[in-house]
């Protein structure tokens, strides 16, 4: 396409990102941000993904893209994952084409051509005003994909509620017979029928493949009925049922006959960890654990029992959920693989049968089964990948080299997400800024060239600026537009009469009507009558503020005005649609509103963001893998870092793991690494080096150093930087049980590791090898999962097999936790011979020491026999606890931390690389324990999220926030403890009300402006910047028509 | 500090039932603090009542205003004009900011808005709860911490009652025993034997048994000590 441009050093540097769900807005919004055009492409007829259906999100329970990842801002952006994705705020180096299939491919890295296939919509997204007209006169009734089957929808639908793009679609399938209903009755001349599918070609420099997944559909299972019972849901139609958009609004009620059940059950691993499927898909046992959690909460009395083998809890605060599932909830877990169901026609209930804790064989009666199904390749991507040139794995999965896991077989291409291998959305999230931190760093050359800085309430880029009047002084000239929206308000309310009652309001002198106010020939006629009558309010009255606002106030701001003297009147949802019955109430009503706006305009004034310089650097602290990748990618991408590490050396755990599961030797990484951060030109490595405090905030941070000379003294150096990377680590726990130290044969998994690779030749004299999971390490208050333990159980057993195959090895576990594709190493274990014998927390493994010869007893529940065993050796998997002075860090760089002890992240789905307060980053084991490939991507993505604010500039802070006014401040601490946010502080340096010490202050460059402070404060000493006390009062008092103290038509800009 | 809360709007309004002129006085120290008489609370108090007046006969007019602190004199200068103009001043303020409006002005017409509770510090957001009963002899010392005084029911100042029972007072299900905290203090602390310690009885006429407090500092007054025209003989000196 034209636009396309090269950039210096030749590439094409626009990014291709297949895949419109979570992960492909993420990284597509990240790109977007560095200043990288993006082609964001989606084969459905809306944004989503997946993640669209999805009514809670497991642990936190928030409806799921709200918490996205909102720039600034606190509060639902709901269906988008950032302001990025605003219909009508759609970030400007996003290209969003939507129905599009890529059905060619060729080329290298820097030049790719793709030729895109883009099927009609045959609905103008820029005509379509959502008035739901095609969809009623539309006689066609089919399943609806997004209900799961469970209800009907139109040919002419909108994939879902708030859809991006914000419009109907027409599928022209078999179902349609071509009545053209539709495109009679459309208002706005949207729907064109006859459009054809267009091929088009791009140039992209780089591609993304964030392809998803499909769901197992397990109908051909006959044994479990899926699709003849129909009480047995699988689990994303559960998921439907109990979402509050789903087809019953959120009541869990029986398809057979819509009674509320009073026994459901769960089956786990339907399409996963079976023969055709070696694999886990990560994410079904805490799906069930959740929706038996809503089942309780939603139903009195109901009964929910889990099937499920290993309960597979591995992720931040994961553990502590499944127990609050387990205790507070009631929801009963059964260690069993249901095989096979019956119904009994009569009552449409199903028969299950399984052995109980005892060992009996129960039959059991459940009114509804929900059936967890598992994770496959999408459809198309062995396709796709042939056509790309990309290696897939034995499962159809997108094959990637464990040190570069983002990376495909095809240089340039990059996967994120569960195309990848099956995970969950943090996960998800974490690959998608990872891919797009990997595209800016080969990409460096282009950052920034796209600069969209966010200095407005709106997304624009910065050559269509132009100059600010200054109103400030002038008399207030109010402008009111009242929007028809075709015939949606005009045909309800009478808006002559709207505008008789509001044209001789204070300080209005224009009033028009305009038919369709969000088209091109309305906005352009709101900037003319601006400039021709040089207004400095203005109101417009049209539909919703939360889809149209960002759209008015660019408007407003291109016609010479700042964006905040605007304000918005819903006619649409809150007039015509809510009181069709009553018209003339309606009117007034509507009359009242645009009142209330005018005498609230009078009060405005105009808002500007902060432009702060930021320090183009970054500190990285810690210096293991994650902390060097991190280093690496901001340093590749042209920027200073810093790099602090608290030990002599380089390396962090890495210095201790010798081999993989997989069988890679990752000491060929560590050296790499390591040689290539020491040989940076950008990169200033400070080791014996810690932290000793840091001030300034987000694009001006300064910190204060302790690091030796090579003299040998200590030297206190301060360094100036944008951003910080958190990369600390984790590391074993110590042994506090199980007779370590009283015995030389009793070793953690790390020590046997290591003399597993240095003395192998000790292996030959075991005879009985015994290791224990989860042990509780000293420093450990709770027991939490460490997720890697279980594979690096494996990795032991199946080496010490491999070596000496007649040693005996015994693993006593309680849950087997081998995610994704190192299932595949819990079976080749087995295989093997290794032994696997589950305890209980109840009935845990007895270590005793006899005439020196070690004794372990352990109760087999499935045997109901006690084993005796006499290991040569016995090795415990210690739990992964955060690296020492991680709380100390936490104070110094004020961060908080979870009840694991780990930093806390924003959010633990959407946003698990940022912290709360703006700036910093954090990955690898400094946010929780996890394996070598998903901390270098979770580095990459922090070091991508890094890379994104250090491509602004100038950057922006402040705007709507909340201001303290230090001379009413009493210094009661009530905004420190109410914020959300933790960001007020006393200033004991300054004065408050009655020049006493102490005042509170607000950050303006971490305020999120919530308002929640504001609210609380009992001296009423904090105002929220366009939402101050006397705007909203001048506001209110507008609705009777009294005249606010001191406003009127003279009032003027302070 | 003095932690206070808010007369039932009826009691208020019965007091300023006979006036037109109605000012609410907040106070900017501690009752704005403990969210019963600051800004906030004096602007919603005379809302209310304006409401009130405007649903009835509507004759009365209420304005608010806060000043630092009531106090002190030279703050409640701040509003003189305002409180010699109404018919009635609601005094958000602690009993002695309310008193010291009269004393200043004596022609002044004051009813108190508050009921004024103890002197406590807020144990998290909402949540204030009593720490001194200001009975000018502080045991602190003996019993590590913990005010036995203000804390037990019955101010006991030898161990607990029968009444404390699981760590609770017999009084409240929702009242912690002072006595069994002090105790399981001592114990971690590994003193416990220190309650073994023999003390005199304490001097309970610095308390409210000794009749109204006054405490003369000399070394501060402007005037030489001779030259005092009231309480030459001042408690405590």
């Amino acid at each position: 396409m034209a636009q396309d441009r090269k950039s210096t050093n030749g590439k094409h540097d626009s990014v291709l990102v297949i895949g419109g769900g979570v992960a492909g807005m993420r990284a597509a919004a990240d790109l977007a941000e560095s200043g990288l055009k993006v082609y964001l492409v989606e084969s459905a007829p809306g944004l989503g993904g997946r993640v669209s259906q999805l009514g809670f999100m497991f642990p936190t329970h928030d409806c799921v893209l709200c918490r996205g990842s909102s720039d600034h801002g606190y509060g639902c952006t709901r269906p988008s994952i950032s302001p990025a994705f605003q219909d009508h705020n759609l970030h400007p180096n996003i290209e969003l084409m939507t129905l599009t299939e890529v059905v060619g491919f060729e080329g290298q890295l820097g030049n790719f051509t793709v030729t895109l296939q883009r099927n009609p919509r045959h609905v103008d997204p820029a005509r379509c005003i959502n008035c739901r007209l095609c969809a009623v006169v539309c006689p066609v009734s089919m399943p609806s994909e997004f209900q799961m089957g469970m209800s009907n929808r139109k040919a002419a639908y909108k994939t879902s509620p708030r859809a991006i793009p914000d419009a109907y679609v027409i599928e022209k399938g078999p179902w349609c017979e071509g009545c053209s209903k539709c495109a009679s009755i459309c208002p706005t001349q949207a729907i064109d029928l006859e459009s054809e599918p267009e091929t088009v070609t791009i140039t992209v420099g780089a591609a993304i493949l964030a392809l998803g997944y499909k769901l197992f559909d397990p109908t051909p299972l006959e044994e479990f009925g899926h699709g003849r019972y129909p009480n047995v849901l699988t689990s994303m139609q559960f998921e439907r049922l109990a979402s509050r958009s789903g087809p019953t609004e959120g009541i869990v009620a029986r398809l057979s006959d819509g009674k509320m059940p009073e026994r459901i059950a769960w089956l786990q691993c339907i399409g996963s960890r079976d023969q055709e499927h070696p694999y886990c898909s990560s994410v079904c046992c805490m799906i069930a654990t959740k929706q038996a959690m809503l089942a309780k909460q939603r139903l009195e009395n109901v009964d929910c029992k889990v099937f499920v083998m290993d309960e597979r809890a591995f992720n931040k605060e994961y553990t502590k959920y499944y127990n609050k599932a387990m205790d507070t909830h009631g929801v009963d877990y059964t260690r069993c693989r249901i095989s096979a169901l019956r119904e009994d026609p009569k009552t449409k209930e199903l028969i299950l049968r399984y052995p109980d804790k005892e060992g009996n064989t129960v039959t059991e009666r459940f009114e509804m089964v929900v059936l967890a199904v598992g994770m496959q390749p999408p459809d198309r991507s062995a396709g796709l990948a042939k056509m790309m040139g990309i290696e897939l794995n034995e499962h159809g999965f997108c094959e990637t080299d464990k040190f570069q896991p983002l990376q495909t077989s095809q240089p340039g291409v990059y996967v994120a997400g569960a195309f990848q291998s099956p995970k969950e959305i943090a996960e998800t999230v974490l690959d998608a800024a990872g891919a797009a931190g990997e595209v800016m760093r080969v990409f460096h050359d282009s950052l920034g060239e796209r600069p969209a800085p966010r200095q407005y309430p709106f997304l624009q880029h910065y050559d269509t600026d132009v100059a600010e009047r200054d109103v400030s002084g002038e008399p207030v000239r109010t402008g009111v537009f009242v929007c028809g929206c075709g015939p949606m308000v005009s045909q309800t309310l009478d808006l002559d009469h709207v505008i008789d009652k509001t044209k001789d309001l204070p300080g209005v002198v224009f009033t028009d009507k305009i038919d369709l106010a969000c088209f091109d020939e309305g906005l352009d006629f709101i900037g003319d009558i601006i400039r021709l009558k040089k207004l400095n309010r203005i109101v417009v009255a049209a539909c919703s503020p939360r889809t149209h606002e960002a759209l008015f106030q660019k408007t407003v701001r291109n016609a010479g005005l700042n964006p905040y003297l605007f304000e918005m009147v819903n006619l649409r949802e809150h007039c015509a649609w809510v009181h069709d019955m009553e018209p003339e109430k309606s009117t007034a009503k509507a009359a009242e509103l645009v009142r209330m706006a005018v005498h609230r305009v009078l009060r405005l004034e105009a808002i500007n963001r902060i432009a702060i310089q930021p320090h183009r650097s970054a500190l990285v602290i810690g210096g293991g893998v994650a902390g060097m990748t991190a280093a690496l990618t901001i340093a590749d991408s042209g920027y200073d870092v810093t790099l602090l590490e608290k030990s002599e050396v380089l390396g962090g755990n890495l210095r201790h793991i010798y081999y993989l599961v997989e069988g890679l030797n990752p000491q060929r990484l560590l050296r790499d690494l390591i040689n290539r951060v020491r040989g940076h030109h950008r990169i200033d490595v400070l080791t014996n080096s810690e932290i000793n405090g840091v001030s300034g905030s987000i694009g001006r941070f300064l910190s204060i150093i302790e690091s030796p000379t090579p003299e040998g003294q200590t030297e206190t150096i301060e360094v100036e930087h944008g951003v910080i990377v958190v990369a600390t680590g984790g590391r074993e726990g110590t042994p506090a049980a199980y007779r370590h130290g009283e015995h030389e044969s009793v070793v953690t998994q790390l020590e046997m590791e290591d003399w597993l690779a240095h003395q192998p030749e000790k292996l030959r004299n075991l005879k009985n090898v015994v290791m224990i999971q989860c042990v509780q390490p000293a420093e450990a208050s709770h027991f939490y999962c460490s997720r890697t333990c279980c594979t690096n159980t494996m990795k032991n057993a199946i080496r010490i097999k491999m070596m000496n195959p007649d040693c005996q090895v015994t693993v006593l576990y309680k849950d087997i936790i081998t995610y994704g594709f190192r299932e595949q190493y819990y079976t080749e274990a087995r295989r093997n011979g290794v032994v696997f014998v589950r305890y209980s927390d109840e009935d845990p493994p007895v270590v005793d020491i006899v005439e020196g010869q070690l004794m372990v007893e352990v109760n087999d529940p499935s045997l109901d026999r006690r084993y005796l065993l006499t290991p040569d050796l016995l090795a415990l998997s210690m739990s992964i606890i955060p690296a020492d002075d991680t709380s100390k860090l936490a104070k110094i760089l004020k961060l908080p931390e979870s009840t694991e002890g780990f930093f806390l992240e924003a959010d633990l789905k959407m946003r698990p690389m940022d912290f709360v307060n703006e700036g910093l980053f954090l990955c690898g084991m400094a946010h929780y324990p996890r394996f070598l490939e998903e901390a270098i991507s979770s580095a990459q993505a922090a070091a991508g999220r890094a890379l994104t604010v250090l491509n602004m500039d100038p950057f922006y802070v402040g705007g709507v926030i909340a201001d303290v006014d230090a001379d009413k401040c009493v210094g009661c601490l009530t905004c420190v403890r109410t914020c959300p946010f933790k960001i007020p502080r006393l200033l004991y340096d300054r004065a408050g009300v009655g020049a006493i010490g102490g005042h509170a202050w607000i950050d303006p460059a971490l305020c999120q402006g919530c308002g929640t402070c504001t609210g609380e404060c009992p001296a009423s000493a904090i105002q929220l910047a366009h939402y101050r006390d006397d705007q909203i009062m001048t506001g209110a008092l507008g609705v009777w028509g009294e005249e606010a103290d001191s406003g009127g038509a003279d009032a003027t800009n302070r | 500090m003095i932690v206070a809360e808010q007369k039932p709007l009826d009691e208020i309004m019965q007091s300023v039932s006979e006036d037109k002129n109605v000012l609410v006085l907040g106070c900017g120290t501690c009752v704005t603090v403990c969210f019963a008489g600051g800004e906030k609370e004096a602007e919603i108090l005379a809302a209310s009542m304006r409401m009130r007046s405007e649903m009835s006969d509507g004759g009365c007019t209420v304005d608010h205003l806060t000043i630092q602190r009531q106090c002190e004199w030279e703050y409640l200068d701040s509003a003189a004009d305002a409180i010699k103009g109404a018919d009635k001043v609601v005094s958000l303020a602690c009993g002695i900011g309310a008193q010291a409006i009269i004393e200043r002005f004596p022609e002044a017409q004051m009813v108190p808005g508050l009921n004024t509770r103890f002197y406590g510090l807020p144990t998290k957001q909402g949540v204030w709860e009593e720490r001194c009963g200001g009975c000018g002899d502080c045991v602190l010392e003996y019993t590590d911490g913990i005010c036995p005084v203000s804390r037990c029911s019955k101010s006991l100042l030898n161990g607990p009652c029968g009444g404390s029972h699981d760590g609770l007072c017999e009084v409240s299900d929702e009242m912690e025993c002072a006595w069994h905290l002090i105790v399981e203090r001592m114990e971690k602390l590994g003193h416990l034997d220190r309650l073994e310690e023999m003390h005199e009885p304490k001097n309970w006429s610095a308390a409210r048994d000794g009749g109204p407090g006054k405490i003369v500092r000399e070394d501060l007054l402007r005037e030489p000590p001779g030259e005092v025209d009231e309480g030459e003989e001042g408690t405590g000196s």
